[in-house]
C-alpha cells in the first residue's frame, strides 16, 4: 500500500460532501480524542458559531483508531493513533468558555484551547480534556477579576493553581468515562499526560505548558514558540530534578529514572517529586501581523519544524478559504504521518486574525 | 544453570539487625544474604562486586504516592532460610543485582494468589498492558509468555519464560529470553513470607541483569528499582483493595 493512500485514509480535507456524510455520522460518532459532539455543540451554539465534525475512514494499514477532524469557523483540530495502536492524546476545543475580564466587551473572546498527549494509559489525558477548562474557569473567577486586564503574573498563578488541581485530581482517582481505558477503576500511578493549553483573549494569548507538546504562533509567516518542552536533559529541568534527589539517565533518550522521557506532566505519581505539574506560562500580547496558534503533540514537532508548520498554515490560509484552520490541522497531520511519526498526533490550529468574528 | 548452593545456617538465621554476605570463593561470583530491613531503607553497593570500585551514594529516596501500602516503619522478619537461597543470584561481571521489598496490610497467602499468576501479571504490574502465553500453561515450569508494554516507556514488549513456581514456600522465578527492551539475561525471584504482624506479608522481588552499553551499574539499578518497585506498591494496593472480600478470589477475565 502506498504512503499516499496511508495518508488519504488518515485525515480528510473537509469539504461540503464531507460535511453532510459528518453530519450523517453524528450520531454514531466515536470518542477518540475529540470531545462529544453534543457537549461541544451547545458551548459552541452559545457562542453562535457553527461546529462540525467528520470522522475519517479507519485506517486500514494500521487498523488503529480512525483520525478526527474538527471544522469550526475560527480553529481547526486533526487527531490521528498514527503507527501507535492506541489513541492516548486528547483535545479540547472551548470557545466562550469563561466570562472575559471585567471591563471588555461582553462579546470579547475567551476561548480554551488544549492538547494532551497521554502515556501509559488515556484516562488522564481524557480527564484533562473533560476537566481542565472547568476549572481554568473557576480559577480565573477565584482571583482578582476587577482588573480590567490581568496581570501576566496573575495569570501564572491562575494556571498553576489549575494545574495542581488537575493534578490531585487524576492522582487521586477521578477520572473521566473512557472506553478506551483498561484500568478496570484501578489507581494507576504510572498513567499521566502533557498538557498545553491556551487562552485566547482579544487582546492576548496565555499559554500554560506542562511536558513536551508545544504552542507556537504564527506572525508574519514567521514562527513564535510560546512554549518550552519539557525535556529532562534541559539544564534547567536537569538541575531541578536532581536538586530533589531524582537522576536523569540517558536509556532510549534522557529520562527521569531512566523512565519517563519528559520533565513535568500531568499524574505520573510514582516519579513525583522528580516529574511536577507546574506549567510554564507565557502571556503574549496579540497583534494584527498574527495569523493562527498550532497548539499539538510531539507527534507533529518531532517531525515537522515550527517553520515548516507556520508555512502550511500561511499557505491553507492563502487559499482564501473559510475553514482554512481545519485544512491545515488536517495537512500538517499528514505531513506528521508522512514523515513517519512515530507517536499519536493531535493539532490544534486558531485563527489569531483580528475582525473574524463572523 | 543450578543455583549454588550456599546454605545459611540457623546460627547466621539468629543475627538480628546485620547483613550477612557469604561469599563462594569459586567463580561466577555468587552472593547470598539474609535480608532484614530495620526502619531505615539503606542500601548499599556490594563490596563484592567486582567492578564496583566507587560505591555509588544511596538511591534517591522516593516519595510513597497515597494509599500505598504499610510503610516502612514496621520490621520485618528475615528471609527464612529455605528460601533465602533462590535470592541468591550468580552475578557476573557487567551485571547488576538487586532487591526490593514492599509490606503489604494482607495475608501472605492473598498476595501470593496474585503473584503466582504467570500468565496474568497485568493483574498488578501496571507496565504491562497485555499478557499471552505462547507456551505452556502458565502453571509449569517452562511456560512462556509475551507481555506488551504500556506507551512512554523505553521498552515494548517482553518475552518472559518460567523458571520456578513453588506454591510450597511462595516462590516465582522468571527470566527475560527476548522482546524489545535493553534488560539482557534479566532474571528475576520474588518471594512472598508471612510478617510479624498478623495479616501482614511482605514481598520480597530480586532480580539480575546485564547493565547496558552506555549505562553504568547504578543507572541500570536506578531504572529497574523503580520499575519493580512501582509494580510492588500498586500489588499492595490490589491486594489490601481485594483481601477483606475474598482473598483467593480471581474470576477476572483475562484481557490479554
Amino acid at each position: 500500500m502506498s504512503m499516499a493512500e496511508v495518508c488519504c485514509d488518515s485525515a480528510v480535507v473537509v469539504g461540503a460532501e464531507a460535511e453532510a456524510r459528518a453530519r450523517a455520522r453524528a450520531g454514531r460518532r466515536r470518542r477518540a480524542g475529540v470531545e462529544g459532539a453534543g457537549r461541544w455543540n451547545a458551548t459552541a451554539t452559545a457562542a453562535g458559531v457553527a461546529a462540525e465534525e467528520a470522522a475519517t475512514r479507519k485506517r486500514r494499514a494500521s487498523g488503529g483508531e480512525a483520525g478526527l477532524v474538527v471544522v469550526a469557523k475560527r480553529h481547526g483540530a486533526a487527531s490521528v493513533a498514527g503507527r501507535r495502536r492506541e489513541m492516548e492524546d486528547a483535545v479540547s476545543l472551548r470557545e466562550a468558555f469563561a466570562a472575559p475580564a471585567n471591563g471588555e466587551v461582553a462579546a470579547a473572546r475567551c476561548d480554551f484551547y488544549g492538547v494532551f498527549d497521554g502515556h501509559g494509559c488515556s484516562h488522564v489525558a481524557d480527564a484533562c480534556r473533560e476537566r481542565m477548562h472547568e476549572l481554568v474557569a473557576e480559577e480565573m473567577g477565584a482571583g482578582s477579576p476587577a482588573a480590567a486586564a490581568r496581570e501576566p503574573a496573575s495569570w501564572t498563578e491562575t494556571m498553576e493553581r489549575s494545574f495542581a488541581r488537575m493534578d490531585a485530581e487524576v492522582i487521586a482517582g477521578c477520572r473521566a468515562e473512557s472506553g478506551s481505558c483498561r484500568c478496570e477503576g484501578q489507581k494507576c500511578d504510572h498513567v499521566g499526560s502533557t498538557a498545553v493549553v491556551a487562552v485566547v483573549e482579544e487582546s492576548r494569548v496565555v499559554v500554560a505548558n506542562c511536558g513536551d507538546s508545544r504552542a507556537v504562533l504564527c506572525r508574519g509567516g514567521a514562527p513564535v514558540q510560546l512554549s518550552s518542552d519539557h525535556k529532562p536533559d534541559r539544564p534547567d529541568e536537569l538541575e531541578r530534578i536532581e536538586a530533589a534527589g531524582g537522576r536523569v539517565i540517558f536509556w532510549e533518550g534522557a529520562r527521569v529514572l531512566g523512565v519517563l522521557a519528559m520533565s513535568r506532566s500531568i499524574g505520573d505519581a510514582y516519579l513525583k517529586p522528580y516529574v511536577t505539574a507546574v506549567p510554564e506560562v507565557t502571556v503574549t500580547g496579540r497583534s494584527d501581523f498574527d495569523e493562527c496558534l498550532i497548539l499539538a503533540s510531539d507527534g507533529l514537532w518531532d517531525v515537522v519544524s515550527n517553520e515548516a508548520a507556520c508555512e502550511v498554515a500561511q499557505s491553507c490560509l492563502r487559499r482564501g478559504r473559510q475553514r482554512w484552520c481545519a485544512e491545515a490541522a488536517a495537512v500538517l497531520t499528514k505531513l506528521a504521518l508522512a514523515r513517519r511519526s512515530s507517536d499519536n498526533i493531535s493539532v490544534v490550529v486558531v485563527d489569531l486574525r483580528r475582525g473574524n468574528a463572523l | 544453570m543450578q543455583p549454588s548452593t550456599s546454605c545459611l545456617t540457623n546460627d547466621a538465621y539468629k543475627i538480628s539487625g546485620t547483613r550477612t554476605f557469604v561469599v563462594n570463593p569459586d567463580p561466577p561470583l555468587s552472593v547470598s544474604f539474609l535480608l532484614y530491613r530495620g526502619k531505615r531503607r539503606q542500601r548499599r553497593a556490594l563490596d563484592t562486586m567486582p567492578y564496583a570500585a566507587v560505591r555509588p551514594s544511596p538511591p534517591p529516596q522516593l516519595s510513597r504516592p497515597i494509599g500505598s501500602g504499610a510503610g516502612g516503619g514496621k520490621a520485618c522478619p528475615a528471609v527464612p532460610c529455605e528460601v533465602a537461597r533462590y535470592h541468591e543470584h550468580a552475578v557476573g561481571a557487567g551485571q547488576c543485582f538487586s532487591t526490593v521489598v514492599q509490606a503489604i496490610a494482607a495475608p501472605a497467602d492473598a498476595v501470593w494468589s496474585v503473584v503466582r499468576r504467570f500468565d496474568r501479571p497485568q493483574a498488578y504490574k501496571k507496565f504491562i498492558k497485555s499478557c499471552r502465553l505462547v507456551d505452556g500453561d502458565g502453571g509449569e515450569v517452562g511456560s512462556v509468555r509475551e507481555v506488551r508494554v504500556v506507551s512512554g516507556l523505553p521498552a515494548t514488549s517482553s518475552r518472559e519464560r518460567l523458571e520456578v513456581l513453588d506454591d510450597d514456600r511462595r516462590v516465582l522465578s522468571f527470566r527475560i529470553v527476548g522482546g524489545e527492551h535493553r534488560l539482557a539475561n534479566y532474571r528475576s525471584v520474588t518471594t512472598v513470607h508471612e510478617a510479624a504482624a498478623p495479616a501482614m506479608a511482605v514481598v520480597v522481588e530480586s532480580y539480575v541483569v546485564d547493565v547496558p552499553p552506555g549505562n553504568t551499574w547504578e543507572e541500570t539499578r536506578v531504572f529497574v528499582d523503580t520499575i519493580v518497585r512501582c509494580n510492588l506498591q500498586s500489588l499492595a494496593r490490589t491486594v489490601e483493595r481485594l483481601a477483606p472480600e475474598a482473598p483467593r478470589a480471581n474470576g477476572s477475565i483475562d484481557h490479554a
